[in-house]
């Protein structure tokens, strides 16, 4: 009887330890959220990820994936200096032994390093998300209508972007609302640039290699009353070679070559359930001549576009947001081909029209089911950029629509 | 040579831009008042009671913490809340009705209740009480 009695106290010590030794560690409350000196050291973990299933009505098509799993670690060395780490994997499978591999990817979104200067400012160093448009920080998929991200968030501004370098972030105390941030980072990869995807491919995601060129961003963001007004900018070289390699292709080199310059300005309103945003933007690549001379990849030089959006919730006049039953509809324009130069073809097909529809069900915040309807209308796609031969080219629709589905979460 | 030449041109405007833009901004908005507390321990930050020198809010900034404090001011009595994200950790930006966060894009109201996600949690509040002119913010 004794010994039962003594095994019992043993094991509710080792429980109520483990359970003190798991909570220090995993939890947010118990960890980072503390704050205080001698809780100084903290880890935090925390995720998101979504699926879908999408239908494409004209080719009679459907796809499902897992879209993305990331999987969020923190961990916070004292007051004044915490790591940020964010793992992705894209499509669910990367590789699947032997000879064969999965369509998927595996890549780091964040890792970076961040100092606090005083409570109302920051400095980053690593790999990090600059501050440009909506999506590009804010890209968790319970916190935006619509199965997909916002088209234009994804071809002109091309999100999720991150590049290495060093991030300062602040508030203005004498203004309330009112916060900036400067970043430097490494520039984007000119060779990656192309008609269809503007400068998506061109981002060098934390492996920059070759080159000297650099990237400037800047933003400012000011919250007033119900409104989230912001405008950021870009400025950056796109020589990603090595100067030797440069002056053989005939491409400016150094830190702002062949300068790829974005500009954007998007405003949100919300209330009492109510939804509306906005943005517009602009991207120029200067020499993109050049560019196509050197790597005959059909570099645009202007891009534009921009996109509306309203939502409502209907049960927020019952659950204030715990709950969430969002309509919601988004008009997006996005011209991937706004001005060609001499040298390349313009492709009618990359002037695009969406209209989206949808809804956005929450059944308690973290959790998001959604599904929409995207009709798709593009001009003439160009027939000289056809280089495979019939029969394998793939019909294209100038008019499309796709019914998408899809589940989200975040923790 | 003519690109650097107008990139110093296109920064120099943007920057006279950003400054007029500031400047703006800065006229017609009221700065929330800052106080840098004292306290006779780390378990405890103390502020005056006439330190609400405009409107019924005030950033605390405390030595012993990473983040500011808002204390506000209302019928109850004083509400002390931890700026500080629940979603990320980062330092949140407090405004006239509500609190952000300018990195994630998660709001709070005054009461420290989740208005928009991705923050999930509230923010932490600590337990305030006077004691002769002195509001006492109690952290743990």
């Amino acid at each position: 009887m004794q010994l039962k009695k003594f095994t019992f106290i043993i094991f509710l010590i080792t429980v109520c330890y483990a359970g003190k030794t798991s909570a220090q560690v995993l939890t947010q409350e118990d960890s980072l959220s503390a704050g205080l000196i001698y809780k100084q050291q903290a880890t935090v973990i925390s995720g998101y990820g979504e699926a879908k299933y999408s239908i494409d009505t004209k080719r009679k098509s459907a796809e499902a994936s897992l879209k993305r799993v990331v999987l969020f670690l923190g961990h916070k060395f004292n007051n004044k200096i915490s790591l940020f780490t964010e793992l992705e994997v894209e499509d669910a499978l990367v590789a699947n032994g032997g000879t064969s591999s999965g369509l998927g990817e595996i890549s780091m979104e964040q890792a970076f390093l961040k100092f606090n200067l005083n409570p109302n400012t920051y400095l980053v160093a690593g790999l990090f998300v600059p501050r440009v448009g909506f999506i590009n920080e804010n890209h968790l998929p319970t916190t935006f209508n619509g199965v997909d991200r916002p088209f234009l968030e994804e071809q002109i501004i091309p999100s999720t972007w991150r590049e290495v370098g060093v991030g300062l972030y602040g508030q203005f105390t004498q203004i309330p609302g009112l916060n900036y941030s400067v970043s430097l980072t490494n520039g984007l990869n000119s060779q990656g640039f192309s008609s269809a995807n503007g400068i998506g491919d061109g981002r060098q995601l934390g492996q920059a290699t070759n080159g000297m060129n650099l990237g400037i961003n800047a933003s400012l963001l000011y919250y007033i009353n119900d409104f989230r007004i912001q405008a950021s900018g870009y400025y950056g070289g796109s020589t990603a070679k090595e100067q030797r390699v440069a002056d053989s292709l005939q491409l400016s080199s150094g830190a702002f070559g062949n300068p790829v310059s974005l500009g954007e300005m998007n405003v949100q309103y919300a209330k009492s359930g109510i939804t509306v945003r906005a943005i517009g933007t602009i991207v120029n690549i200067k020499n993109a001549d050049a560019i196509n001379r050197a790597f005959a990849n059909n570099t645009p030089q202007t891009m534009y576009g921009g996109y509306a959006e309203v939502g409502y919730d209907l049960l927020y006049p019952t659950y204030k947001g715990e709950k969430a039953f969002i309509l919601f509809g988004r008009y997006e324009y996005v011209n991937l081909n706004g001005k060609i130069p001499s040298n390349g073809l313009e492709n009618k097909a990359n002037e695009k029209h969406y209209i989206v529809a949808g809804v956005t069900y929450k059944p308690i915040r973290g959790i998001a089911i959604k599904g929409d309807y995207v009709h798709r209308s593009t001009g003439d796609f160009n027939q000289a950029l056809v280089v495979t031969p019939f029969p394998q080219q793939v019909p294209y629709f100038k008019n499309n629509g796709f019914v998408n589905l899809g589940v989200a979460y975040n923790f | 040579m003519s690109s650097r030449r107008s990139f110093i041109k296109s920064g120099c405007a943007a920057c006279v831009l950003a400054a007029s833009g500031v400047s703006m901004l800065e006229s017609c908005s009221t700065p929330l008042p800052m106080v840098k507390a004292t306290g006779a321990n780390a378990g405890t930050v103390e502020v005056a009671t006439n330190s609400f020198t405009a409107g019924n809010m005030v950033v605390v900034r405390a030595k012993q913490l990473e983040y500011d404090i808002l204390l506000i001011k209302n019928s109850e009595g004083y509400k002390a809340l931890y700026l500080r994200c629940t979603h990320e950790g980062v330092g949140l930006t407090p405004a006239a009705n509500k609190i952000f966060c300018s990195a994630h894009g998660s709001i709070f109201d005054l009461d420290g209740k989740v208005v928009k996600e991705p923050a999930l949690r509230p923010l932490k509040t600590y337990q305030t009480e006077v004691i002769k002119n002195q509001i006492i913010i109690h952290l743990s």
